[in-house]
């Protein structure tokens, strides 16, 4: 594969995607109408939902990703690629939000219409398509351009109202003040237990290196922490917080107790102990030994081999170890909800409580969409950071 | 100049250096040679204190070291290690002004300084004071290492076999560049190696090491010429001493300057050593070259029975 020549091979990715597309328009259910928000309802494909132009129009924006595709190598060739995934993935979008609203007004105002299988692999095979084009783009705006338009174009799909039947934008609707608030939660939990850990974390890492010998039981002690599951974790911590605070009232009086968001930024700040300290050690171990044996020759002071050579050898590996590190606590703060600690997970256990699939979806796809835009935010700030300079 | 007195310094038990005593005069090179784990790099990285003795004293022009901060110490020598360590997020430019602008100087004398540098190391400072040290190749990333520990104009320059990465024919290029960067500044050397030849050609005194004690001190031709055991016979060469002897005597230590009688011929530069000497003779076919002194111009004969010290 690494030996072939530009533009002299087919891509098989975008096509493969783009089959697999095609299969989930013409077979899967697009919509699924239920009459109210509780019962499971019938699905219909698109064709059977917006008729014979919606499948037209889908199939025309799959053709030209199949033969851009297909092509020779050209410039460009892959943000155009990359424009066209973007173009299906808010086709799907706009189309099943335009099904719901045909639906719905047909219907009784306790109609619901939810998105189906058929909608979701048409999005997966759209996103993916861009993601791997966005990849494989080798200018600068070619790879940006296609991001920034697909998520403008979604943007102005929610804000204009055309998803506004979907059963899921109703959900939102309906709650929308307590959106607000969980998803702050859910951003204050990430943000506190990330900082606990990038402070902690920091400074294992940071002693781990200084003193080798160490850094071995350090490790075998964390990795054990990583290997308690999450969900008990959470749960782990209530017994002796509680048992902390009726032996110490006065802890009360600080916000501390078994349930509610001291336990989870705890619990939090322990799962990212692990990444944080390896990437630290890591980081700091990749600058090598050479460079900070003729630094310390030279008579620069600790504190100045540290700011000359340690920082910014190891940034790079530093900037990465923050970016999995917030990922990986938005998704684990979802379960501070199950101790009173609030979040978008709150949407999901209701949801689950009251076989709401949507609004299950709702919470889900929110921490989803978050932890997407804090990876590709840090990696475009890191791109832009450890860019060598033009020379 | 440089006193070692009873100098030792043991890690776990063993004594990496033992009482070593040794005099470095200002303004020469000293060659600490010896075999690997004989305390050469460690006694180098006392003079800096990268390490601190157990026992002993080491003097810097008639100073106690150890009362000398270890950060001021350094920035009054220059340090080379053999994986030079350069800054790879750095230029040429800025990794030459390291120490400069710790010191604090101006922008415009530390750009005349690191101008001044590289050209005495032998680069074009307008081809690579812009690059990046992965742009150059090993020996001009030495030759940058050198320019940096030089930068600050130190009274000392210490080196930890500098030269061991580069190929030989860039090695010999960069020890004669180091000679005449020493002729030409007065820096005081200590060099630590383990490569004869280059303790030779670089060492107006070699101090050899073993076990971290100091075995034999002196020049080189009065080393190879009486080695004081049979380790240090073995480390020069053992059966080959000898052809290591004729690189450490010049021409005119054998050469009859009150022959009259004249040979034909190239003169050889009584400078020269007996190992070029012997090579010519070898390639010409010929037991006798004329030799002339280039200080004053008189002539001479080299015989093949005097090179070999009959």
């Amino acid at each position: 594969m690494a030996a072939a020549r530009p533009g002299g091979r087919v891509d098989a990715l975008p096509l493969l995607l783009a089959a697999i597309a095609l299969a989930a328009v013409a077979f899967g259910g697009f919509i699924v109408v239920a009459p109210n928000r509780l019962l499971s309802g019938a699905p219909l494909t698109l064709w059977q939902a917006q008729g014979a132009g919606a499948p037209a129009a889908v199939l025309t924006l799959l053709a030209l990703i199949a033969t851009l595709a297909g092509l020779r190598d050209f410039r460009f060739r892959w943000a155009l690629i990359g424009l066209a995934a973007g173009a299906l993935v808010i086709a799907a979008m706009a189309l099943a939000g335009l099904a719901a609203a045909a639906h719905a007004e047909d219907a009784g105002r306790l109609t619901r219409v939810s998105l189906g299988a058929g909608f979701w692999t048409l999005l997966a095979a759209g996103l993916l398509i861009l993601a791997d084009a966005v990849g494989r783009e080798r200018s600068l705006p070619g790879k940006v351009v296609p991001v920034l338009a697909t998520g403008l174009g979604m943007a102005l799909l929610m804000a204009g109202g055309t998803l506004s039947q979907l059963s899921l934008a109703r959900e939102y609707a309906v709650r929308h003040q307590a959106y607000l608030h969980e998803l702050l939660r859910h951003l204050e939990l990430t943000g506190a237990g990330l900082a606990l850990a990038l402070l902690i974390g920091g400074a294992i890492g940071l002693m781990a290196y200084r003193r080798p010998r160490r850094a071995g039981s350090v490790f075998a002690v964390l990795d054990i922490v990583q290997t308690i599951p999450s969900l008990a974790l959470f749960a782990l911590l209530i017994g002796p917080l509680t048992a902390l605070t009726a032996l110490l009232p006065g802890l009360r009086q600080l916000g501390i107790s078994g349930i509610g968001p001291f336990p989870a930024i705890l619990a939090l700040g322990l799962y990212g102990l692990l990444p944080v300290a390896r990437g630290v050690h890591a980081g700091l171990s990749s600058v090598p030994n050479a460079v900070v044996e003729a630094a310390r020759g030279m008579g620069l002071t600790e504190a100045q081999i540290v700011r000359h050579t340690l920082v910014p050898l190891a940034l790079p590996t530093l900037f990465q170890t923050l970016r999995i590190t917030l990922v990986q606590l938005i998704g684990l703060a979802v379960l501070a909800a199950l101790i009173g600690a609030g979040g978008l997970g709150t949407f999901i256990f209701q949801g689950l409580g009251q076989t709401a699939v949507d609004l299950v979806l709702l919470g889900a796809l929110s921490a989803i969409v978050l932890a997407l835009l804090a990876d590709i935010g840090l990696r475009g700030l890191a791109f832009l950071l450890f860019r060598r300079p033009a020379r | 100049m440089i006193e070692f007195e009873s100098v030792t310094r043991s890690f776990g038990g063993t004594r990496a250096v033992d009482e070593v005593t040794l005099a470095v005069e200002r303004g020469t090179i000293c060659a600490l040679v010896g075999t690997s784990g004989s305390g050469k790099s460690t006694l180098l990285r006392l003079v800096n204190r990268l390490l601190d003795p157990d026992g002993g004293r080491i003097r810097l022009d008639g100073v106690d070291i150890a009362g000398i901060a270890p950060v001021e110490l350094r920035r009054r020598m220059g340090y080379v290690i053999q994986s030079v360590g350069l800054f790879p997020h750095w230029t040429v430019e800025r990794n030459v002004a390291t120490v400069p602008l710790l010191l604090g100087w101006p922008a415009a004398r530390i750009a005349a300084r690191v101008a001044e540098l590289l050209d005495l190391v032998g680069l074009a400072p307008d081809v690579h004071a812009r690059r990046y040290p992965d742009e150059l190749s090993g020996g001009q990333q030495q030759r940058v290492g050198v320019a940096r520990a030089l930068a600050a104009d130190p009274e000392l320059l210490l080196m930890d076999e500098p030269f061991g990465a580069v190929d030989p024919p860039t090695r010999r290029s960069l020890q004669d560049s180091l000679a005449a960067i020493q002729k030409r500044t007065g820096t005081t050397i200590i060099i630590v190696t383990h490569d004869v030849e280059e303790a030779i050609r670089l060492g107006g005194t070699l101090a050899v090491l073993e076990h971290g004690r100091l075995v034999q001190t002196g020049t080189p031709a009065a080393v190879l010429a009486h080695p004081a055991n049979e380790q240090v016979a073995r480390f020069f060469g053992g059966p080959l001493l000898g052809l290591h002897l004729l690189q450490a005597l010049n021409v005119g230590n054998r050469a009859n300057f009150t022959d009259p009688s004249q040979v034909g011929g190239e003169p050889i530069d009584a400078d020269a050593s007996l190992e070029t000497a012997l090579a010519r003779m070898i390639a010409e076919g010929t037991s006798r070259l004329p030799v002339v002194n280039p200080a004053n111009g008189r002539r001479g004969v080299l015989e093949l029975a005097e090179l070999v010290g009959l």
